[in-house]
């Protein structure tokens, strides 16, 4: 703005002389050009910051939802699958927070027991009785686990239904995951 | 621009260097040239950006796509498990299924197949089943043969929308009556 009183003082100055008042006046749409010109590339380059801002959380959020859900949902397939039986007495079945409690066998073949549970939104694994691991990341948390019980004539099946939520951020985004496994060791 | 341009071509050259002298011209030149440069520089700026926009839409497409591909194969397991339960109750509940419609599976307390279309939020699962024919030498074959009561061809399909664009995973396996 200092330039542009400048120009203009000069303007006024030189105003017994209107020829050259095409030169000066140039400056002052210079100026304006220029203005134009920045605030549009400036309103575009922050629109582009704050599109990529939110395509990163998006990004990210998606990353740990698929993390979150893939891990659970595998290592319980891969336990009920391997399992003998289902302890209906331990287990919590049909409402979440659900437990699963399944009696199976380790790698040597000797018995053990594994539970599936939510610890404060927390899915936990525990192994004979003591806590194993967690299988959720520290920004998923586990909103919705049900696990249902199909009985058929030659063993059982569990239908397990998952959801995982995105802790970080403001979106809090939601995701379902659902699976059905035969207990492969509970065939007779 | 033009406009300025076209302004400084109609100042006439002698006012110019009488009222501002040679200097001031050659500042107003060196002016013309910076908004060349400064045209050329915004220009690279907006593709660059325009083209890290594009990458950073790509990436949440792809983002998405992964987790419903995600989401879908586990959904096909499910469908796939869920025909195997109909066989270990009975395998006469899996001939009451007809080669050609498609089923959709449906929990009503166990997996039931309906032929009325279900969702699974954005995923839509289908079940068809195919008869199967085999050889004289007991091998399946596509044509000819004789019918093979005892094993049916399930193909189990997710389909789903993902941005405007239908998507869908599908497996096939083979089921036989291996418990009566």
């Amino acid at each position: 703005m200092q330039l542009f009183n400048q120009k203009s003082k000069n303007a006024s100055l030189g105003s017994s002389d209107p020829k050259s008042n095409c030169c000066r006046g140039a400056t002052i749409f210079e100026l304006l050009v220029y203005i134009l010109i920045f605030s549009l590339t400036s309103i575009f380059v922050i629109d582009a910051v704050i599109v990529m801002t939110k395509s990163f959380a998006e990004t990210r959020s998606n990353h740990d939802l698929l993390d979150g859900g893939l891990n659970a949902l595998e290592r319980m397939s891969r336990e009920i699958r391997l399992a003998k039986s289902i302890d209906g007495s331990n287990s919590t079945l049909d409402v979440s927070p659900g437990v699963l409690f399944l009696n199976t066998t380790d790698d040597a073949g000797n018995t053990k027991t594994v539970e599936f549970y939510l610890n404060n939104g927390v899915l936990t694994l525990k192994e004979n009785g003591a806590v194993s691991g967690v299988l959720v990341g520290q920004n998923i948390s586990v909103t919705n686990l049900v696990f249902r019980q199909i009985t058929t004539v030659q063993g059982s099946a569990i239908k397990v239904e998952l959801t995982v939520q995105d802790t970080r951020g403001s979106a809090h985004r939601t995701e379902d995951f659902y699976d059905t496994i035969i207990l492969r060791g509970d065939y007779q | 621009m033009t406009s300025y341009k076209l302004q400084v071509k109609n100042c006439p050259p002698n006012s110019r260097s009488q009222a501002s002298g040679m200097g001031q011209e050659a500042r107003l030149r060196r002016a013309g040239f910076e908004l060349i440069e400064m045209l050329i520089a915004i220009s690279i700026i907006t593709a660059s950006v325009a083209a890290i926009i594009s990458v950073a839409q790509k990436s949440i497409q792809v983002s998405r796509q992964s987790l419903h591909q995600a989401q879908a194969s586990f959904l096909l397991e499910e469908g796939a498990e869920s025909v195997r339960t109909l066989r270990d109750t009975s395998w006469a509940l899996v001939l009451t299924l007809i080669p050609g419609i498609t089923y959709y599976p449906t929990w009503v307390s166990s997996w039931t197949f309906l032929p009325t279309p279900n969702t699974v939020g954005i995923f839509t699962r289908t079940i068809t089943v195919q008869n199967v024919n085999r050889d004289i030498s007991d091998d399946i074959t596509a044509s000819g043969g004789s019918l093979d009561i005892g094993t049916k061809l399930i193909t189990v399909t997710v389909s789903w929308q993902e941005g405007g664009t239908a998507m869908s995973k599908s497996i096939s396996f083979y089921i036989s009556d291996i418990f009566s």
